[in-house]
């Protein structure tokens, strides 16, 4: 409504002046109120406008704080989830520091016998190298092992072979010469040889008791891959028994016999054409 | 059961074939000692390791082929009744000799010529052993 309108002065036709006085006082009482009335409004107007933008920030504050709210129960899940990691880096902390442990107590044993690490070595390298110089060590004792083992039974076999072979020369010595000379014992003669062929004799069964206790030996270490030189050389030790011992062995009247003679050096050469095989030694 | 030592009660040098290879010889031992030994029909145990240095085959096949070969017995009759015994694993080899002997001898292929009298007559065979051990046998 316009104040200044309704207390126009044409409207008014016919007043005395202390009316008219009263009258405008009152008017201009009114127009001041209308004024400050006026600006009270246009205050309060200004109030109002700051107090809508005051709301509009308050709302979208709240709406801002719902929103927050809202996402609170995913923050917390979040946050548990963070927890679990924590938790896990703790265990395997806990996991790493107890290897570095068993690692440490372990190697120092190890270090004493590993003189050189290679520079600018890593733990996991250091393991690996250790494990690997272990698993080496164990090829290398496993070989040897063997190859010894072989070796030694390759040389017990060379060393029952030699044995043999000597033996046999010196029962070949005696045999031969034995089988070959005639036993002249008649005192009348003066070339008699009586004593001479009675210490062949004993030197004939001596020497080969030795030589067939060294053969059944060297046969009992030869005799499972080598069954067929076994079974020969045992053949071959009976016959030569049968044919040095046998006949006139011993007798008083034994003659020269040539052929027993060369029959034995024939048995005693096939005995060491066998033995000659396993003679080799390793070094 | 009683054991007859070669070594103790015979000789500890057995050698020779014959008489006439001197005392201790295979036909001696088979004539006058197993011979009468074995007829008596009970189980003889031998033993060849007491005191022996070893045999030769000469003897051996004398005096245990020689118990077939003459016709004295049979080879099972001996494999029956005879016992070898040996505590040296080395005569060992002279125990599986006697078993082929007796077992490769062929029974009464040859006639017996004893060579004993000859030998007392050479003066080769002076009869040095006592037999008399043989009386605790029967």
């Amino acid at each position: 409504m316009d104040v200044n309108n309704e207390i126009n002065s044409s409207s008014i036709p016919t007043l005395d002046k202390s009316f008219e006085h009263s009258t405008l006082e009152y008017l201009k009482e009114n127009q001041e109120i209308a004024t400050d009335v006026k600006a009270e409004l246009s205050s309060i107007k200004q109030i109002l406008s700051e107090s809508i933008i005051q709301n509009r920030e308050t709302f979208e504050e709240i709406e801002t704080i719902s929103k927050l709210n809202e996402d609170l129960p995913e923050h917390t899940s979040q946050l548990s989830n963070l927890e679990n990691i924590s938790d896990n880096i703790d265990a395997l902390s806990n996991a790493v520091n107890l290897l570095k442990t068993t690692f440490e107590n372990q190697s120092n044993s190890l270090i004493n016998v590993a003189t050189t690490i290679p520079d600018g070595s890593y733990g996991l390298e250091i393991t690996s190298g250790i494990s690997g110089a272990l698993v080496a060590a164990l090829a290398v004792f496993i070989f040897n092992l063997i190859y010894f083992k072989n070796v030694n039974k390759v040389n017990k076999e060379a060393h029952y072979s030699n044995i043999a072979l000597k033996l046999l020369e010196f029962f070949e010595s005696s045999a031969t010469s034995y089988w070959i000379s005639e036993r002249i014992k008649d005192k009348r003669k003066k070339d008699t040889n009586n004593k001479e062929m009675k210490l062949l004799e004993i030197k004939i069964k001596s020497d080969f008791l030795v030589l067939r206790t060294s053969l059944e030996k060297f046969c009992n270490l030869i005799s499972i891959k080598n069954s067929s030189d076994s079974k020969q050389i045992l053949a071959l030790i009976d016959e030569l028994y049968d044919l040095s011992t046998g006949g006139e062995f011993e007798s008083d009247s034994k003659v020269s016999n040539p052929k027993i003679t060369s029959e034995i050096s024939k048995l005693v050469s096939r005995l060491k054409s066998i033995l000659i095989k396993y003679s080799q030694q390793i070094n | 059961m009683k054991i007859l030592y070669i070594g103790k009660q015979f000789s500890d040098d057995p050698a020779g074939r014959y008489y006439t290879d001197g005392d201790g010889s295979g036909e001696e031992f088979r004539e006058e000692v197993l011979r009468p030994l074995l007829k008596l029909n009970k189980p003889l145990t031998i033993n060849i390791d007491e005191n022996v240095e070893g045999y030769g085959s000469s003897f051996l096949v004398e005096a245990f082929g020689g118990l077939i070969k003459h016709g004295y017995f049979e080879s099972d009759y001996i494999n029956r009744v005879l016992n070898l015994d040996f505590n040296d694993s080395d005569f060992e080899f002279y125990a599986r000799k006697i078993k082929q002997y007796i077992k490769e001898a062929i029974y009464n292929s040859e006639q017996y010529e004893s060579t004993k009298e000859t030998a007392i007559n050479e003066g080769k065979f002076k009869g040095s052993i006592d037999k008399s051990f043989l009386e605790d046998f029967k």
